[in-house]
């Protein structure tokens, strides 16, 4: 008898909440992650600061009351740590994470001296290229690895290949990091320096425009990350990227409705809604900022390759 | 200064290049190997321009009296500041930042035509004195007087300039730096105020 | 090593510069090979294993040493170049490999055990605990530490680690976190990471737009110069951008540095080496910048106070200077 379509057995793809890269009130948060326990579709969701040790302060108080609501409602929790580690207090923090149980998404190289082999998650500030620095943080008992978002289609078949690492996290949403610096440049586009900012950050909760001389939006200054200013969005992709291996898929947070998003992506990946028409909800939702997926295909980060093949 | 003729100094140019690909067998080696290009020279006190063609085997170069035709990239400056980029006297990249060259086009062409020249040590002066076969090392030598009458007039003519203008610059700028560090600290003061300014806006919205 | 008061290590972007900064008094000299397995991969740069056998020849003649920077991430599709580019250093007897990809690290680590093995910037090693991983698991012997530690952090971290450190001493400063600067791959497609090229020429063009010059990357504009201002590096964060309705330097000033002035606080901070940036740059530039530091090395290891003059200022991009975030307030 031959096989037939419905006896393959599709892999599973889980939607995960990237960490939130903004400076939101307390407040904002609180209320935004126990939406997200509620309402939402996602089966992960990163907490913790990735960007600036300075906003800490302010929500951690918080973060226990919103892992006992995100785990109530089933989904599971993990801890980012800071992408650029420099001080003293930033590394006991990874220290106080790690002996604090939780599951923690290293961004900085001092994070897998501390968890000493206990199994984590690699973030996308760790450079994981390739199959040799892959199989060499596996078996340091990194279970899943979140591929930087520079790695384009070709990197990530051969590094998501089935059976080495036990899952494979991609960003398919959200305007994309491209660097972090010790310099602030938010304090800096408000005329402040990082040691006395006055948290300006926190004025802009999707980043701060920035325009080449010609008007162009080009970047976003977030704190002392760059990113882009167009939102990747991997849509037409979903399908591609799972059958490479990928298991976990990334919404990074905006300011908008993140659980209409998610929603959407979980319907298309579900095979419930094309991608095309998924693609027109999604930009209801997006305003007016463009969509890029330039890293995918090898091709400058900022552009948007309409074939999606 | 009376200009040369162009059909002059094409001669010469075209002499003084095989002479040196000559005396520099692995740079004629390397840049005929490098892609295509042609390159515009222009030194800027003096009325002809220079065509480069580097690349697909071999090099040429001709001698223009203006900029028109096509060409993958152009650099402009004083003839003695590209003498001195040619014999690995001066920094490019110094003489970009201060201006004192100017690129236009293919940088790309520009820098692997610097970087393949900066592994050779140029001399221009030998490789013009080897034009006259045997007495290569007379013309050297009066090359050399030449060079050093040249560099006398021009350092003569700096220093009388200077005399007259040396005391300017001092006089004014401890005031410039006095006034740059002032505006730096209200530029500073009138950003808090406006940072305030702003939070006190959104916390009443 | 020799017993100088800082290592002086200098760039040699072709064998001539090689000869000039040994020449001029480097101390140890950094190269790459000829393709993308380094940070510097432009056209015209970079040696053939011929003339990298030649220059660890004239190096050692000399009593020097070389350092080969293999410091870019191999791409998945083919990491064989950079096992190849170990293979060729341990074999054209190099002193030591810079190196920052964990998967080319592990390999010299395995198949080279003996090759000296320093950890490259790129690898963005940036406090104590990092540094240690990376000694723990591939002992590394010294760590180029990141552009972003004042002086008091790397007196902490040489405290703590134990290995030697070397630091940027000149040349042009790159503001982000390195080899996980994704910008000029945002906008040209080609990386620092793993084709060694930041907004690599092929990308750069000048436009003559009046009596300004327009600096392009791409199809981006990045700057706009009048006639007399100084210019800088095309690359993405030396670009004028608007926020906030200003244009400004955002990222960073058309700058370079230069910690001539600072050298006793790098000594008391039990610095090892001063690394001068610039493989990129000429002969002329390597002559100048090595020798102004080895006279101002040679002077302060007699127990003097320096005597050469900092004419540095001129070769600095943009002409300017700055101690960067070795100085308070820099962030």
């Amino acid at each position: 008898m031959s096989k037939t379509k419905s006896n393959i057995k599709r892999p599973l793809s889980y939607l995960t909440l990237g960490p939130i890269l903004f400076n939101w009130e307390a407040d904002k948060r609180r209320d935004f992650y126990f939406r997200i326990a509620d309402e939402s579709v996602f089966d992960c969701v990163y907490l913790g600061e990735v960007v600036c040790s300075k906003r800490e302060p302010f929500f951690e108080n918080d973060l226990p009351g919103i892992v006992d609501r995100l785990r109530a409602a089933g989904k599971s929790v993990v801890m980012s740590t800071l992408a650029l580690v420099t001080s003293e207090q930033e590394m006991d923090l990874i220290q106080k994470n790690v002996e604090a149980g939780l599951m923690i998404e290293a961004n900085d190289v001092a994070c897998l001296q501390v968890l000493a082999g206990m199994p984590h998650i690699i973030g996308p500030y760790i450079n994981i290229f390739n199959k040799s620095s892959r199989d060499f943080v596996v078996h340091q008992n990194a279970t899943r690895i979140v591929l930087p978002v520079e790695m384009n289609a070709q990197g990530i078949s051969v590094v998501a290949e089935r059976g080495k690492v036990s899952e494979i996290e991609v960003m398919v949403f959200g305007r994309q990091p491209l660097s972090v610096a010790m310099r602030c440049y938010h304090a800096r586009s408000y005329g402040v320096n990082k040691d006395s900012c006055q948290y300006v950050c926190g004025f802009d909760p999707n980043g701060l425009a920035a325009e080449t001389l010609d008007g162009q939006s080009i970047l976003t200054v977030n704190g002392t990350q760059t990113m882009s200013h167009g939102y990747v969005v991997l849509i037409h992709e979903l399908e591609r990227l799972l059958s490479m291996g990928v298991s976990h898929f990334r919404l990074s947070p905006q300011n908008i409705d993140m659980v209409e998003v998610a929603y959407i992506y979980r319907q298309v990946l579900d095979k419930k809604l094309g991608s095309d028409e998924a693609v027109a909800k999604l930009r209801c939702l997006t305003n007016s900022i463009p969509y890029i997926n330039g890293f995918l295909y090898a091709r400058e980060g900022l552009a948007w390759n309409e074939n999606h093949t | 200064m009376k200009a040369m003729p162009s059909v002059m100094l094409q001669h010469i140019t075209e002499v003084l290049l095989k002479n040196m690909m000559h005396n520099h067998p692995k740079l004629y080696h390397n840049l005929s190997l490098l892609d295509p290009s042609v390159v515009l020279i222009k030194p800027i006190d003096v009325p002809q321009c220079f065509v480069l063609k580097i690349g697909g085997g071999g090099v040429s170069i001709s001698v223009g009296d203006n900029e028109d035709g096509s060409f993958h990239a152009s650099i402009k400056g004083k003839l003695s500041v590209l003498i001195d980029l040619l014999e690995g006297r001066v920094d490019g990249d110094m003489s970009f930042f201060s201006r004192d060259l100017e690129i236009t086009g293919d940088t790309s062409v520009i820098v692997a035509l610097r970087n393949t020249l900066d592994r050779e040590e140029i001399c221009l002066l030998n490789d013009a004195a080897s034009m006259f076969g045997p007495f290569s090392s007379f013309f050297r030598q009066v090359l050399i007087r030449v060079k050093d009458i040249g560099q006398q007039i021009e350092s003569h003519f700096i220093e009388k300039h200077n005399y007259n203008y040396v005391e300017v610059p001092n006089k004014y700028e401890a005031e410039c730096n006095f006034l740059r560090d002032e505006v730096k600290m209200l530029n500073a003061r009138l950003a808090k105020i406006k940072i305030h300014q702003r939070k006190r806006q959104e916390a009443v919205l | 090593m020799t017993s100088s008061y800082l290592e002086l290590v200098c760039p040699a972007g072709t064998l001539a510069s090689l000869h000039a900064a040994i020449d001029a008094g480097a101390d140890t000299v950094y190269c790459g090979f000829q393709d993308c397995t380094n940070a510097r991969n432009y056209p015209g740069l970079n040696f053939d294993m011929e003339e990298m056998v030649e220059g660890i020849q004239y190096a050692h003649d000399h009593g020097k040493k070389v350092l080969i920077a293999i410091n870019t991430f191999p791409r998945a599709e083919d990491e064989k170049p950079w096992h190849t580019a170990v293979d060729k250093a341990a074999a054209a007897g190099a002193d030591a490999v810079i190196l920052a990809d964990i998967g080319v690290l592990n390999y010299a680590t395995q198949h080279h055990p003996n090759l000296r093995r320093h950890l490259s910037v790129q690898a963005s090693a940036s406090n104590s605990l990092s540094i240690q991983f990376y000694q723990k698991n591939f002992d590394i012997k010294r760590v180029v530490l990141p552009r972003v530690l004042s002086i008091t952090d790397i007196s902490t971290i040489v405290k703590d680690i134990g290995i030697e450190t070397e630091v940027f001493a000149f040349g042009s400063v790159g503001p982000m976190s390195e080899g996980r600067c994704f910008l000029s791959s945002y906008m040209t497609g080609l990386s620092p990471t793993s084709d060694g090229a930041c907004a690599p020429a092929s990308q750069v063009t000048y436009k003559q737009v009046g009596n300004c010059t327009k600096s392009c990357l791409g199809n981006i504009t990045l700057n706009q110069f009048y006639k007399n201002e100084p210019a800088a590096y095309p690359t993405p964060c030396k670009g004028r951008y608007i926020t906030n309705g200003q244009s400004s330097y955002l990222f960073e000033e058309p700058i370079g540095l230069n910690v001539i002035n600072i050298l006793p606080l790098l000594k008391a901070a039990g610095v090892t080496a001063l690394k001068i940036e610039g493989r990129q740059r000429s002969r002329a530039y390597v002559s100048q910048v090595v020798s102004t530091f080895r006279r101002a090395l040679d002077d302060l290891a007699k127990g003097a106070k320096i005597t050469v003059a900092n004419d540095l200022k001129s070769i600095a991009e943009g002409g300017r200077e700055t101690l960067g975030a070795y100085k308070k307030g820099w962030k």
